[in-house]
């Protein structure tokens, strides 16, 4: 008998919290029933002030007044995203209909992210990105939306479409450009009575420049000359420096392990060997930007997004100035798009708000405040709060890099596929384990085989 | 053992805990220190200008509060969940001889072998479909039954002889009563180890929230903590104090546990 009352009281329990956990389920994501819906219609007390027309919570179409909240996959690094939350609160205040909903990840973390809720079934409403080629065929199409492919695009640096521009479809809005530049330690070179190129006249030859490094380092006790980010887009600085490319002109080939880009990657070891470069950043994956800050380097090849971090810094004082020339100069341009996707159910809101973040206007508050280069045209002479001078030095090593550049890094789809490699083979010749030219060689070979397999 | 060996022994412990202190002690250390001392060449152990600063700005800017109340709740609410299933397992197949009981074991080890990572979309789906995305149950029912957990408990019940539940039998009682009067207090010792690693597993969690959770207001610690992290730029000051403030609920739940924690260590030869 009292087996029985056991077990009896053994299944009560089990029901008793199977009932209190989906109750807690259903709570938890506003109204259950639709799954896929869930999350993104309102919660709250449903509907609120705002809500004037009928509230169908099918037909994604009908944007009189419905509710909507709109996920919104972010990540930060300097100070953008609370320039961003302040954007978002005038469009809410603007759109009372509309809830954006920033879900901040680390950047590290955003493909994990994105991926998962896109092969869940759960895309987000938007997100920024910087591999756009690697959701172009989630992203929305905005052509719908933006009347004349010919007179958006128009608006925004040319040399940036092809990121956003895929198929013939208008995939995301550019937000930001980006530009690799030099920024130095001042107090160091000062100290060793050794000054930067003043003007775009002045700019030194690499070897001129290695010469100056190795004057801070004697006299002016740096402990390093020079770090350099750990990534394939930054070292390609130096490949287009040294008149090299990633692909020939038109994409159809590997171009990387030519003359130019050979010699430019046993520059880059030989600046190793030397020991103006540290080699626990390439071989230890120790943090540049932290090197740098601690005041024993004297320069950092980086780019414009570093100075919202290295704007507080108080121990020394340091400046941006012209990257050195080896057989032409260059910098390398980057960027950041915020993209819309498919099946999120309330695509028509998420576009509205893209082509709110890409006016005039927004977008030019946006980069001014977070210190970043609007890649709108008309949005060219922004009056930051902070270093001036040096976004016209940033402009200026835009203005002066060649095509291949552009060309190359646009190739989002094929890039995306090898940035990895890429990186592995430096730090090959870099660890002496090979010889740049057989580095290059072998990235070469992969290069071809991945540009056959994708078209 | 001589005075001398014990003297040589303790020597040494004492300097293996203070090797393995270093990094924690550093940490605490470094969280006083102001955004440029952080990155000062040499570096130094003590902050040479002690400040809240770190603290200060990161309560106020991220709505720290939240996110430990909500750590806290997922990681209680999961750690009773699972000893209460995890128990209940390992009493059935240590105790009840049943068809397929074998098979159900295997089948429960085996899925040991298979990383989060694996089946992190089709558990996703799963979720979704439940109405559980983005709620605190999508991230506290998966995990709530661990294999390590049931094998954990079911290795121990086995050592308990079974007179001892036959003698409660004869006295009439049932076998929930046999549950929660014999087996849970004999199992004291495992119990409390498993709430030990299931409050730090909970607490440490990272991808699977990160993937389930999209409302900052319902960000756990971890969240939170990687939201300091950029592409090109991570702010250490509020990084480090905030993992500082982090450890604090783990190390108290160990402080409690730990006696039984150690016997749990001595009985079942199994540690983290």
């Amino acid at each position: 008998m009292d087996n029985k009352k056991g077990r009896i009281l053994g299944i009560l329990l089990l029901a008793v919290m199977l009932v209190f956990g989906l109750a807690a389920c259903g709570g938890g994501s506003g109204k259950g029933g639709n799954a896929s819906d869930g999350s993104r219609q309102s919660e709250g007390d449903g509907g609120g002030s705002g809500n004037t027309g009928a509230s169908d919570d099918s037909g994604s179409g009908n944007t009189g007044g419905k509710q909507v909240t709109l996920d919104f996959v972010w990540f930060t690094d300097g100070i953008e995203g609370e320039v961003m939350k302040a954007i978002i609160k005038d469009y809410e205040a603007e759109n009372p209909n509309v809830k954006i909903n920033l879900v901040e990840v680390a950047y590290s973390d955003l493909s994990t992210k994105l991926r998962t809720m896109i092969a869940g079934g759960r895309p987000p409403a938007l997100a920024r990105v910087t591999d756009t080629g690697y959701y172009k065929n989630q992203a929305l199409p905005l052509d719908d939306y933006i009347g004349d492919q010919e007179a958006f695009t128009s608006q925004f640096m040319d040399s940036i479409k092809p990121y956003y521009v895929m198929d013939g479809k208008v995939i995301a809005v550019p937000m930001d450009v980006t530009a690799n530049g030099l920024i130095y330690n001042k107090t160091l070179f000062d100290k060793a009575g050794v000054q930067v190129p003043q003007s775009p006249d002045e700019v030194w030859t690499w070897d001129e420049f290695k010469d100056a490094l190795k004057q801070v380092m004697e006299k002016g006790g740096a402990k390093f000359g020079l770090v350099w980010d750990f990534t394939p887009h930054r070292y390609s600085t130096l490949l287009y420096q040294f008149g090299g490319s990633i692909f020939n002109a038109d994409g159809t080939a590997a171009a990387i392990n030519d003359d130019a880009g050979v010699k430019a990657l046993e520059y880059f070891v030989q600046l190793h060997k030397d020991g103006i470069i540290p080699e626990s950043v390439w071989l230890g994956g120790e943090n540049p930007n932290n090197l740098f800050r601690t005041g024993t380097v004297a320069a950092h090849l980086a780019g414009n997004w570093m100075l919202s971090n290295y704007r507080e810094i108080t121990e020394f004082e340091w400046g941006v100035t012209y990257m050195p020339k080896a057989e032409r100069r260059s910098s390398v341009p980057g960027g950041k798009y915020v993209m819309a996707f498919k099946g999120s159910g309330v695509e028509d809101e998420a576009a509205k708000f893209l082509l709110y973040l890409s006016s005039k206007e927004v977008n030019g508050r946006y980069c001014q405040e977070s210190l970043f280069i609007s890649p709108r045209k008309d949005n060219a002479q922004l009056d930051y709060a902070f270093g001036k001078e040096m976004f016209e030095i940033f402009s200026n090593e835009l203005a002066n890099t060649p095509a291949e550049a552009a060309n190359d890094w646009s190739r989002q789809e094929l890039i995306t596929q090898f940035t990895t490699d890429m990186r592995n083979q430096i730090v090959e010749a870099v660890a002496g384990n090979m010889t740049p030219q057989k580095a290059m060689d072998q990235l070469a070979a992969l290069i071809n085989a991945i540009i056959a397999n994708t078209n | 053992m001589t005075a001398r060996n014990k003297a040589l022994l303790y020597i040494a412990l004492i300097a293996l805990s203070l090797l393995y202190l270093f990094p924690v002690v550093w940490v605490v250390l470094s969280s006083f220190k102001d955004a440029n001392e952080l990155y000062a060449w040499p570096p130094r152990l003590f902050p040479k200008h002690f400040t809240l600063e770190n603290y200060t700005t990161a309560l106020e800017e991220g709505n720290f509060g939240r996110y430990f109340l909500n750590s806290a709740f997922v990681t209680i609410t999961s750690t009773l969940l699972l000893i209460l299933i995890n128990t209940m397992a390992g009493f059935a197949l240590a105790k009840y001889r049943f068809k397929g009981d074998t098979f159900i074991l295997i089948a429960i080890i085996s899925t040991l072998m298979i990383p989060l990572e694996v089946i992190m979309i089709p558990i996703f789906k799963v979720i979704s479909w439940l109405g559980m995305y983005n709620s605190y149950w999508g991230i506290i029912i998966p995990p709530a039954a661990t294999p390590t957990g049931v094998f954990l408990m079911r290795q121990f019940l086995l050592t308990v002889p079974d007179d001892l539940l036959e003698a409660g039998r004869i006295d009439g009682a049932s076998e929930w009563r046999l549950y929660t009067r014999v087996i849970l207090p004999i199992a004291t010792p495992v119990v409390a180890t498993l709430a030990i690693f299931s409050f730090m597993w909970r607490w440490d969690d990272f991808l699977w929230p990160l993937i389930v959770i999209s409302t900052p207001e319902k960000y756990t610690i971890q969240l939170a903590l990687s939201n300091f992290i950029g592409q090109y730029d991570v702010d250490w000051g509020s990084l480090l104090a905030m993992s500082v403030v982090s450890m604090i609920p783990v190390l108290i739940v160990f402080l409690i546990f730990q006696r039984q924690f150690v016997k749990g260590i001595v009985m079942t030869g199994i540690k983290g």
